[in-house]
């Protein structure tokens, strides 16, 4: 009988735990977002789309560094874990890293009076966005499995390139996108901006550990239907063969 | 409303709807990979069983009754 890492692991208990962890979390900072902080002096209540934003950012980044780290492991010991795990992430990064630049484009259009402008910050992200397409595309063009994995890999590891230039973009550039709200030398902003955008940043970070764990598995169940598929093939291809012998 | 809460609004919808759609797209892959699972799980049973043996759902079905 069939045996898939699907039976069970998806309503595991660990899984239920922080889905509903990143709900409650992330209640508690709608509110916090919508009625604890203040509105910015200068922006007003538009400021509050960077509760949204900046998690939102973060979580690509922290996806892609896991598609990286997944991408080496598979390169150095060659076990589809590492790149179901890399590739499971890849997607949660690329939706979003969608929502980032939907999302500062809707901020940008009030603040800044346009929807989009060729800034080292932008454009750099939008590269991430071009890059992790590409990684699904190529995959889907390799028949392979294990030379779409290896070609893969090889991309997310050089695609993640990227993410220290975007966080360094608004040092190395002159640009218009602000720079970091948390520094070394203290918050950019008030106690309770900041305890909001902590909240969020939570909330996001636990919805990620989620889908993460959600898609890896779908992932190792895609790959585990497939061998057995094929398992299930070869055995009736012998069967029938001989078959044929013993009717002959 | 204001002209600027209006893209605030927009903003926390359209990524509401985009992070309830892929929720909606993963469950909907476990859906389709539990009945693939039980698909080749009935496959492997005809290939295996006598022909005029019943399925496993079958099989399960009539020993709860």
């Amino acid at each position: 009988m069939m045996q898939t890492s699907w039976h069970g692991s998806t309503g595991s208990r660990l899984a239920v735990a922080v889905g509903a962890l990143a709900a409650l979390t992330m209640v508690v900072a709608l509110y916090m977002m919508f009625v604890y902080a203040p509105p910015d002096d200068l922006q007003g209540d538009v400021q509050r789309i960077l509760y949204l934003h900046v998690p939102l950012a973060w979580v690509a980044f922290l996806a892609f560094f896991v598609t990286f780290v997944g991408g080496i492991g598979y390169l150095w010991r060659r076990q589809r874990g590492w790149d179901q795990v890399a590739r499971a992430s890849a997607e949660i990064g690329l939706v979003f890293t969608t929502l980032v630049l939907l999302t500062g484009s809707l901020w940008g259009k009030p603040i800044w009076g346009t929807w989009w402008t060729w800034d080292a910050r932008l454009t750099t992200t939008l590269l991430l966005w071009f890059i992790y397409l590409g990684y699904f595309m190529l995959r889907s063009y390799v028949s392979d499995p294990d030379r779409a994995a290896r070609y893969a890999a090889v991309l997310g590891i050089f695609g993640f390139v990227d993410v220290p230039i975007i966080y360094k973009s608004v040092d190395w550039w002159r640009t218009l996108h602000p720079g970091p709200v948390v520094r070394t030398d203290g918050a950019a902003m008030p106690g309770s901006m900041l305890a909001t955008l902590l909240v969020s940043l939570a909330a996001f970070t636990l919805l990620y550990a989620y889908l993460l764990y959600q898609k890896s598995v779908i992932e190792r169940t895609r790959d585990e239907i497939a061998d057995y598929q094929y398992r299930l093939y070869e055995r009736q291809a012998e069967r029938e063969i001989r078959e044929g012998a013993t009717t002959r | 409303m204001s002209d600027n809460l209006i893209y605030l609004f927009v903003a926390f919808l359209i990524s509401w709807l985009v992070m309830a759609a892929y929720l909606w797209s993963i469950g909907r892959q476990v859906r389709n990979l539990r009945d693939e699972v039980e698909a080749l799980a009935r496959q492997e049973w005809n290939q295996d069983a006598p022909a005029a043996a019943p399925s496993p759902r079958g099989r399960a079905e009539s020993s709860h009754a």
